[in-house]
């Protein structure tokens, strides 16, 4: 008899996700007939809105797509324009611009991990509820969200949409001192990272295993950040400018956000992506902390994003602290002549690559702009974990079983819809 | 960092910045600043979530400056306990840790300081959230008797060193 039910849900907001986004699954038989994950905010148009601006004006407005990881946004526009206009960044801007990245991995990986995704592998509803039974847990977190914002700080003047960054660099160096107190609190927090590490390692999550692709940055020597080429683990390796050859993006109708297939296929960007191409990167201490987890990479278990996230924050503070250990203030940007043409960026966003490309008119303004951000690229693969994971949990369990566990698997991405128009409403047809 | 703090909330964006604008008319005025050194800061604060909960840390009264919609009269005041505003169940995301469930995050975390007192202002219903040059009539005509009032509890709490929380 419940075999032939026919079951439909409908998840109209979804939590502690950022944006609107919706999820309706629709079994028949005891099979999925239909599951479509909505984005439905309203496209935001900032390819157009950059149309017609003068490049000194991007870093300020791409930082506006995203209240999170405005980092990264600025990041992948000054690298792209400065490889158009042929500028160098010195090794100091390079490396001042690692740390403030890192600032960004440690605020936003502290918050999805023990605000966003934790509750729903201990069964709360919300961080506040979870925070009165874990609260040294939670204090953990918000201790180094508090140290990623200070470092964007450092150089941004301000955590959200900083202002510091400019084609060639930086406005400004921090003053010395500011970095030496900066540089206390990020020796300090290596403990916080190294539990942070085992207890994520811990949590019981699902052991989904999955065939999926991995796409990240790869760099000659260090974890990928900042800079690398395209690798994936079918066999991707691309310079960044030949990104537009291999990933096509399409539309669909439910989504505001474009889909994003490598050769066709779905694929996964972000922290577990990363890892599981780049764990031979990771610098000591950081190696040794995931060995002594127990959990080996690459990992076809996705919820192990959470441990990836973790580890992240680890490799993140221990950068910074290399980066800044000697730490003198040097000039902070260089300048040159503008020149017309394509140029590309490529930096790897907490929730993975984020690649942009502006075409510059004789005038030194923008006449095109494409950016590609890590979410719209996770949207096919998030539709595919959807349908294996809640196939494996059983599609007998309950209506408010399947939705906590739909929404556990979309959490589990760390989607920023936002950003990717350019929450979750599911809704469950049985038949 | 004083032991007293007034942190001003909001955006720049219209009447939203009447938070914001009671902290810049508290540090101009006379009265604010005839206190005690030491006693008291006044600063517009970063959006809430970790930010406003490390901007309140260790002070023992912290004084937040909100504006409100909730169909009362516009440029009404209303000075309300913490503790009446929390909600541990409103929804949050990566980008919107609202201020109900920062405060019910920082009480369940006992990271609050023991005194913490919200002021809100009534702003129009009609109110829109634009770059403007000042904020709505009703909302500037509010303001000295607000500030009045803040800086009633500073000195009252400054006397009593005691809890003062409605």
């Amino acid at each position: 008899m419940n075999e032939r039910r026919e079951i439909k849900i409908n998840v109209p907001v979804l939590a502690r996700v950022e944006g609107e986004g919706a999820l309706d699954l629709h079994i028949r038989d005891g099979r999925i007939e239909n599951l479509k994950f909505h984005i439905g905010e309203p496209p935001r148009l900032f390819e157009k809105f950059l149309e017609g601006r003068e490049a000194f004006e991007v870093p300020d407005m791409v930082a506006r797509i995203c209240g999170i990881c405005p980092v990264a946004y600025q990041m992948s526009a000054v690298q792209a324009l400065e490889s158009l206009f042929g500028w160098q960044p010195t090794p100091w801007i390079e490396a001042m611009r690692r740390v403030m990245y890192c600032g960004e991995w440690i605020s936003s990986h502290s918050l999805h991990i023990h605000l966003l995704a934790a509750p729903d592998f201990f069964g709360f509803t919300s961080a506040p509820e979870m925070a009165r039974d874990y609260p040294d847990e939670v204090r953990r977190g918000l201790r180094l969200q508090s140290l990623g914002n200070e470092l964007i700080r450092l150089f941004g003047a301000r955590s959200v949409h900083p202002v510091g960054v400019r084609v060639g660099g930086f406005h400004a160096a921090p003053p010395k001192e500011r970095v030496k107190t900066l540089l206390d609190r990020l020796r300090a927090a290596l403990p916080d990272a190294e539990s942070l590490v085992a207890w994520t390692a811990s949590v019981d999550v699902p052991q989904d295993r999955e065939d999926f692709v991995s796409v990240a940055l790869r760099h000659s020597s260090e974890y990928p950040l900042y800079s690398g080429r395209i690798v994936s683990d079918t066999g991707l390796d691309s310079p960044v400018e030949r990104y537009e050859d291999h990933f096509k993006e399409h539309q669909e109708a439910h989504s505001t956000a474009l889909y994003s297939l490598l050769e066709g296929r779905p694929y996964l960007v972000g922290p577990l992506a990363r890892l599981n191409l780049n764990w031979d990167r990771l610098p000591e201490p950081v190696r040794t902390t995931l060995a002594k987890a127990g959990i080996p990479f690459p990992s076809r278990n996705v919820f192990h994003s959470m441990l990836a996230r973790a580890v992240e924050i680890h490799l993140a503070i221990a950068e910074a602290i290399r980066l800044l250990e000697n730490f003198e203030p040097e000039a902070p940007f260089v300048a040159g002549e503008h020149r017309a043409g394509t140029g590309f960026g490529c930096t790897e966003a907490p929730r993975g690559l984020l690649w942009h490309r502006y075409d510059v008119g004789e005038d030194g303004k923008i006449l095109k702009a494409r950016i590609v951000p890590p979410t719209s690229q996770n949207q096919a693969r998030i539709a595919e974990n959807l349908h294996r994971s809640i196939e494996a949990f059983g599609l007998d369990r309950s209506d408010d079983e399947l939705r906590l566990h739909g929404e556990k698997v979309i959490r589990n991405y760390d989607p920023c819809i936002s950003c990717a128009t350019h929450f979750l409403k599911l809704k469950v047809i049985r038949e | 960092m004083t032991p007293v703090r007034v942190l001003g909330l909001g955006s720049p964006f219209g009447d939203d910045r009447a938070g914001w604008i009671a902290v810049e008319s508290l540090l101009r005025s006379e009265a604010f600043r005839a206190l005690p050194e030491g006693l008291a800061s006044a600063e517009v604060c970063d959006p809430v979530g970790n930010n406003l909960l490390d901007a309140m840390r260790g002070a023992s009264l912290a004084i937040l400056i909100d504006a409100a919609q909730s169909e009362a009269a516009p440029g009404t005041i209303r000075r309300l306990d913490a503790e009446r505003i929390e909600n541990g169940y409103e929804p949050y995301s990566s980008h919107g840790f609202g201020l109900s469930a920062t405060l019910a995050l920082g009480r369940a975390l006992n990271d609050l300081p023991p005194n913490v007192i919200i002021f809100l202002i009534e702003i129009p219903a009609t109110a829109e959230f634009e770059p403007a040059d000042g904020p709505s009539a009703p909302v500037a005509e509010a303001m000295p008797g607000l500030i009045a009032a803040v800086l009633s509890d500073i000195r009252r709490w400054a006397k009593s060193g005691r809890s003062i929380t409605a």
